[in-house]
């Protein structure tokens, strides 16, 4: 009787900004797109992300992060998600990244990041193309 | 390891996995339920329903900290709603509920309420939790509608939450929630008149099976009247424990619960016998006027001897 499964989401924003308005507009695209999203909301630490992500059996983690604590941050979830055995869940991230530090999270393991000025169509398709 | 030893020994992969399987309702997923089955019923199942903003989500989040406090183990299932056009849902209940997540005797579940079969579902996800060993599992409905009452209904313990000037009297006298449930919580007991809504509420609430419904006043956001709560809650849990109507209860559960697969297995029957349009002159009249569906189904019974 069930249709086809629904792609999961996890939307979270580690770190210490509050700047949440894009990782709102985001989750409710993803929404209009059929997916289900599991919202967090701010200040979430790495520890809560990840254990999030494998109690919710989730398709795809998206990190919204402004602070510029992102090179901090980011390898450290990388490396939970290895330790807890779900290193295989793609993660993408949206935010204000430099280039540079775009290519060295890239060379780490993430799998997109969409910086100011991309379109959130564009940012589903990707979702929907990974999963 | 096994699946079985894997879920008992609490590996929360495999248990969240497993999750997903049994909300899909696939073959792996009644597979392990059909193991698993021997090993449930050890869990108290606490249901908590009231109207959205009512504080819901913030008072479950205080329940699991009470309950961990005093070295319980939970589950939680969260429903929020889908949309019915995509299926698409914003599962957000967490949010209140993050400081717990890092906690490893909770485990945490988001469900959306899509395909009008929550209610079964929400019922396989507590056996899963049950046979993962969690004490207490806690179920936080939407908050509105049917599908609420099936969710509420595999729910040893009923909890309605109400807020103050949620009402009137004649709110307080109409049919249904104030009928099912087993303890009131008036939440935001901060608010203006909050007494005013307990005392109607007293007088709305009647005994059942030898148990009266107790009402708790807390303000969730701080945290007061949460042990009260808590305390009330497990009153009812031994009332059921000491009066039989626990076995009771869930024996009427277990005879809806074979009666409904039963029924399920029919409807795929017929809608099989339906597909090569063996029926479907019989379709066509009743469309038509030519019969009415009542006769028509009295037409089919005959057919196939029932």
């Amino acid at each position: 009787m069930k249709k086809g499964k629904n792609i999961r989401v996890l939307i979270a924003k580690p770190g210490l900004d509050g700047h949440d308005r894009g990782a709102k507009v985001l989750a409710r695209a993803c929404r209009d797109a059929g997916m289900e999203v599991i919202y967090t909301g701010i200040r979430q630490s790495p520890e809560q992300i990840v254990e999030t992500a494998l109690q919710e059996d989730v398709d795809v983690i998206g990190l919204s992060i402004l602070s510029g604590a992102h090179m901090s941050i980011i390898p450290r979830i990388l490396e939970l998600l290895n330790e807890s055995g779900i290193g295989d869940i793609p993660v993408i991230v949206g935010g204000i990244i430099p280039p540079d530090d775009v290519e060295e999270l890239k060379r780490r393991g993430v799998k997109a990041i969409f910086g100011p000025g991309s379109s959130v169509n564009e940012i589903v398709e990707f979702i929907k193309s990974i999963t | 390891m096994d699946l079985v030893e894997r879920i008992r020994s609490g590996n929360k992969r495999t248990l969240s996995k497993l999750i997903t399987e049994v909300e899909y309702d696939t073959e792996t997923g009644r597979e392990a339920l059909r193991e698993l089955y021997k090993y449930t019923g050890n869990a108290h199942v606490v249901g908590i329903t009231g109207s959205p903003g009512v504080g819901k989500s913030t008072l479950v989040a205080r329940i699991v900290k009470e309950l961990r406090k005093r070295e319980i183990s939970v589950g939680v299932v969260a429903v929020d709603p889908s949309s019915p056009f995509t299926g698409g849902a914003i599962l957000g209940d967490r949010i209140r509920m993050q400081e717990l997540a890092c906690d490893p005797e909770v485990f945490i579940r988001s469900v959306s309420s899509s395909a009008g079969t929550v209610g079964r579902t929400t019922k396989n996800i507590i056996r899963v939790l049950d046979a993962a060993g969690k004490d207490v599992i806690v179920i936080e409905t939407i908050g509105a509608g049917q599908v609420d009452l099936d969710v509420l209904n595999v729910a040893d313990t009923k909890v309605i939450v109400l807020m103050p000037e949620s009402g009137d009297e004649i709110q307080m006298i109409k049919a249904g929630l104030l009928e099912i449930g087993d303890v009131y919580v008036i939440n935001k007991a901060d608010l203006e008149n909050a007494a005013r809504t307990k005392s109607q509420l007293s007088l709305a609430i009647k005994e059942r099976d030898g148990w009266i419904p107790e009402i708790v006043m807390t303000i969730a956001t701080s945290g007061e009247g949460v042990e009260k709560l808590v305390d009330a809650i497990f009153a009812h849990k031994k009332h059921l424990e000491d009066s039989s109507n626990l076995r009771k209860g869930r024996l009427e559960a277990v005879k809806s619960e074979v009666v409904e697969i039963l029924v399920e297995k029919l409807k795929m029957r017929f809608y099989e016998k339906f597909s090569n349009a063996r029926y479907s002159d019989i379709f066509e009249q009743v469309l038509d006027k030519e019969l009415d569906p009542f006769t028509a189904a009295e037409l089919i019974e005959k057919e196939e001897g029932l």
